[in-house]
């Protein structure tokens, strides 16, 4: 797929680096470290059964709290 | 470890990631083998979540989430192979007074004697339970 990037300098010079090096067009080595970035950052895998709340983080304190105020 | 059963508010630690001690809670639950809620943690578990709150300046907030959801979640911990159910079956009257100084208490000294009962730890992340359990025998395990 044609498409027009702005890259940042230094993400630039190493995607030219690496097309030199392997003799590839700088799009297959722009594709290939995008692609190699995200195997190599997974997801961590979240607890089971976790979730997150709505209304941001709170305490020991606010839970004891609210409870108590029953 | 032993087994331990989990106070409402290591239990809420340990499964909400906006509790501040999540962390701390997670890596309690990590290294316990099994862990156990009653009918009185899970209560407090879905009462905790689904009411109106009041944040620290003062305002009123809707609940945390739903009634549903609430019980979606905890369904969800329930049915974890760590999990045990434990019955509240222990008599008030087998409730030890050491330390009791209030009426806020109850819930804690009903915990400690059902954890006593059952040869349970009873897990919190609040170090004030510890003039309530009995040094002699302790019962109560405060999550480092």
């Amino acid at each position: 797929m044609r498409t027009t990037l702005t890259l940042e300098s230094d993400a630039f010079q190493v995607a030219k680096a690496k097309a030199m090096h392997e003799g590839i067009s700088l799009g297959k080595a722009v594709s290939e470290l995008i692609l190699q970035g995200l195997r190599q950052t997974p997801q961590a895998p979240k607890a089971k059964a976790v979730f997150r709340s709505q209304g941001g983080l709170y305490t020991v304190e606010d839970v004891e709290a609210a409870l108590e105020d029953e | 470890m032993n087994s331990a059963i989990l106070d409402a508010n290591l239990l809420i630690a340990a499964f909400d990631e906006s509790h501040a001690d999540h962390g701390r809670a997670r890596s309690f639950l990590k290294r316990v083998g099994q862990f156990y809620t009653s009918p009185q943690t899970q209560g407090a578990f879905l009462r905790f979540f689904t009411r109106p709150w009041t944040d620290h300046a003062g305002a009123r907030q809707p609940p945390r989430m739903g009634t549903g959801q609430a019980m979606s979640h905890l369904l969800a911990i329930l049915c974890l192979p760590e999990h045990r159910f434990l019955a509240d079956d222990a008599p008030f009257g087998e409730v030890s007074m050491r330390s009791l100084s209030g009426f806020k208490q109850w819930n804690d000294a009903y915990l400690i004697a059902l954890a006593r009962k059952h040869s349970l730890l009873l897990a919190t992340l609040e170090r004030k339970l510890d003039n309530m359990d009995d040094p002699k025998s302790p019962v109560l395990q405060v999550v480092p």
